[in-house]
């Protein structure tokens, strides 16, 4: 469910579902990919939950970075 | 598998059994790969007897071929560059068609969605990744790493800034798999839960045939939706892949 080919996002309800759900895909995509690192991390240099708990909020800042440049003007995709 | 006793099974249309009896078990041949094969067949099969005639007006086939084919170049000539984008459009031609192909046998009955396994939509974003880190490390050399670190930036902020758009690049072929995926598995989880109401109500008595009527007419509107998703995820999979592609080409 995204933005329709040629709507332009001014259509009405589907296209900001769409939106919306790509917006939590990139939150919980970045979120994953820092929780991953962080443990694996974790395990190898047998520090359990500091890096952990510092890649979660690398993690976390790196989502809502997907989500401004998602919304970002300079970067829109003229669809 | 829809309806035994009372409870529902949803999720069993997603399990890999094998095909072509003790040989395709032998090897581990399952439905999934056998769908992938035909979905193959059919795109080169598409493309080959489309084109076969190379007729000045074309017939529907070639206007099939041609029309997919024009819609994916302009896709990636509008993204990346009219000169730069060229090289690329057989790549994303290739995923978009494939992807595309995966969605709609899916709605297929009796058939299988490749695409609602994450471990195939994971490995098809992943060469989508490996691809745009090899196109940005050829074209720019170790230029590319300043990808990492925006110019003006603070030099106090770097510890903070590199590992956090590291981890975003490193998202990006996460969220491209996971959005397929995800699409495609509630839609077809949706379907079949709607699916099961229509066999669980037939079965209430006399009324039940009447009042099943609701779910099966939710079902038929649901499958025009999810041709609608299936079309849609396959394209907004290659527009994300040329979008990637560019970054990539262009660096910033």
């Amino acid at each position: 469910m995204d933005l329709k080919p040629g709507s332009n996002g001014s259509g009405p309800n589907h296209a900001s579902l769409g939106v919306g759900f790509r917006a939590g895909v990139e939150i919980v995509a970045a979120l994953i990919v820092g929780v991953a690192l962080g443990w694996s991390l974790d395990r190898w240099l047998g520090t359990f939950p500091w890096l952990f708990i510092v890649f979660f909020v690398l993690g976390s800042a790196a989502g809502i970075m997907n989500v401004y440049r998602l919304f970002d003007p300079k970067r829109r995709p003229p669809v | 598998m829809a309806a035994e006793g009372k409870t529902m099974d949803a999720l069993g249309q997603f399990e890999l059994n094998t095909v072509f009896g003790p040989l395709g078990a032998a090897v581990g041949f399952t439905q999934a790969n056998a769908h992938m094969l035909l979905a193959v067949g059919i795109i080169t099969a598409l493309v080959m007897f489309g084109m076969a005639q190379r007729a000045v007006v074309p017939g529907r086939l070639q206007s099939a071929a041609e029309g997919v084919y024009e819609f994916i170049a302009g896709l990636t000539k509008g993204q990346i560059g009219e000169h730069e984008g060229r090289r690329f459009v057989p790549f994303i031609f290739s995923l978009f068609m494939f992807v595309l192909m995966g969605n709609l046998l899916g709605l297929l009955p009796y058939a299988f969605t490749f695409t609602s396994h994450i471990a195939v939509t994971f490995a098809l974003a992943f060469i989508v990744f490996v691809v745009i880190t090899a196109v940005a490390l050829v074209l720019h050399g170790t230029k590319f790493f300043g990808y990492f670190f925006p110019k003006g930036a603070p030099l106090w902020l770097a510890p903070i800034i590199i590992p956090v758009e590291l981890i975003s690049y490193i998202s990006r072929p996460v969220s491209l798999s996971i959005r397929l995926f995800a699409n495609m598995t509630a839609g077809h989880v949706l379907l079949m839960v709607f699916a099961t109401f229509v066999v669980m109500v037939g079965g209430l008595g006399i009324i039940g045939p009447f009042a099943a009527v609701l779910p099966l007419a939710v079902n038929v509107l649901l499958i025009g939706f999810e041709i609608l998703v299936a079309c849609l995820q396959a394209y907004v999979f290659a527009m994300l892949t040329s979008i990637y592609l560019h970054d990539a080409v262009h660096l910033h």
